[in-house]
């Protein structure tokens, strides 16, 4: 490590002050852009470190490094065609700290992939 | 307490990357990623206008329901990280990035709302991206 900082506050000349618990708190832990068709694949992300398919419509991420608990936030976007617009969520119940399932449904009545998926998850590391 | 007082947070080791411990203390992550690189509230269904924002320039109007940001500063490629939700108070809504058309590019997101059975300007929109600045 080349260095460490320990404080309480960073404060701009112009744009304000922050304190730094909300850096801490107020970051995404980890995020991903993923393909949901075809091969799954992750594009692009940060402290993820698989995706997992599981079936149609059914995905688990796994985070590299471990959230506290299972209680953090997980928010979703699917992306899809003109004809049916992707509906998202993380209905499952199985989500741990290192994994959570994303759900897609391209028809409304049952799991479908969508094309792509983003997800982003806010909350305490171990 | 304790203050830093400064314009800029450079890392030592690599320029991109400043570490900061985790809430658990037994964690590390890397400040830069985990910020977001862009935000915008969105108010307006005949004229979208930006009322809150952040590294958002402008927005453009691409006909019924497709309204794209454009951003101030790009980003490195566009596998980004995008969120959108949507604000409506007359019927149920929804929002959506398509894969034809009107897509995303290092400089924009775009995204298109529809009613259950209809593409709908809607009341407002709130967007947020996360990944790799240019």
């Amino acid at each position: 490590m080349a260095g460490k900082i320990i404080a309480d506050t960073l404060e701009h000349s112009t744009a304000g002050s922050i304190a730094t618990n909300y850096v801490v708190n107020g970051s995404a832990k980890a995020f991903a852009q993923f393909a949901g068709d075809g091969t799954a694949q992750i594009n692009e992300s940060f402290g993820m470190s698989s995706l997992s398919d599981t079936g149609a419509g059914l995905y688990v991420l796994t985070v590299s490094s471990a959230m506290s608990s299972s209680d953090y936030t997980v928010v979703l976007h699917g992306i899809d065609d003109v004809s049916y617009p992707a509906h998202v969520g993380s209905y499952d119940t199985s989500r741990t700290t290192t994994t959570f399932p994303v759900n897609s449904s391209n028809t409304g009545s049952s799991w479908g992939d969508a094309g792509t998926l983003d997800a982003v998850i806010f909350g305490d590391l171990a | 307490m304790s203050e830093i007082i400064t314009d800029k947070l450079t890392g030592k080791t690599s320029a991109g990357d400043v570490t900061i411990t985790s809430e658990g203390g037994s964690a590390t992550m890397q400040l830069q990623q985990g910020v977001a690189k862009m935000f915008a509230y969105i108010e307006g269904d005949a004229t979208p206008t930006i009322t809150g924002s952040f590294n958002t320039a402008s927005l453009t109007d691409e006909g019924v329901a497709v309204v794209r940001a454009n951003l101030t500063n790009a980003m490195s490629d566009t596998t980004f990280t995008n969120m959108g939700l949507p604000k409506e108070s007359a019927f149920k809504c929804m929002i959506q990035e398509l894969t034809t058309g009107d897509i995303r590019s290092t400089s924009s997101m775009v995204l298109k709302s529809h009613s259950v059975s209809a593409s709908a300007d809607i009341d407002g929109r709130n967007y947020m991206i996360f990944g790799d600045l240019a």
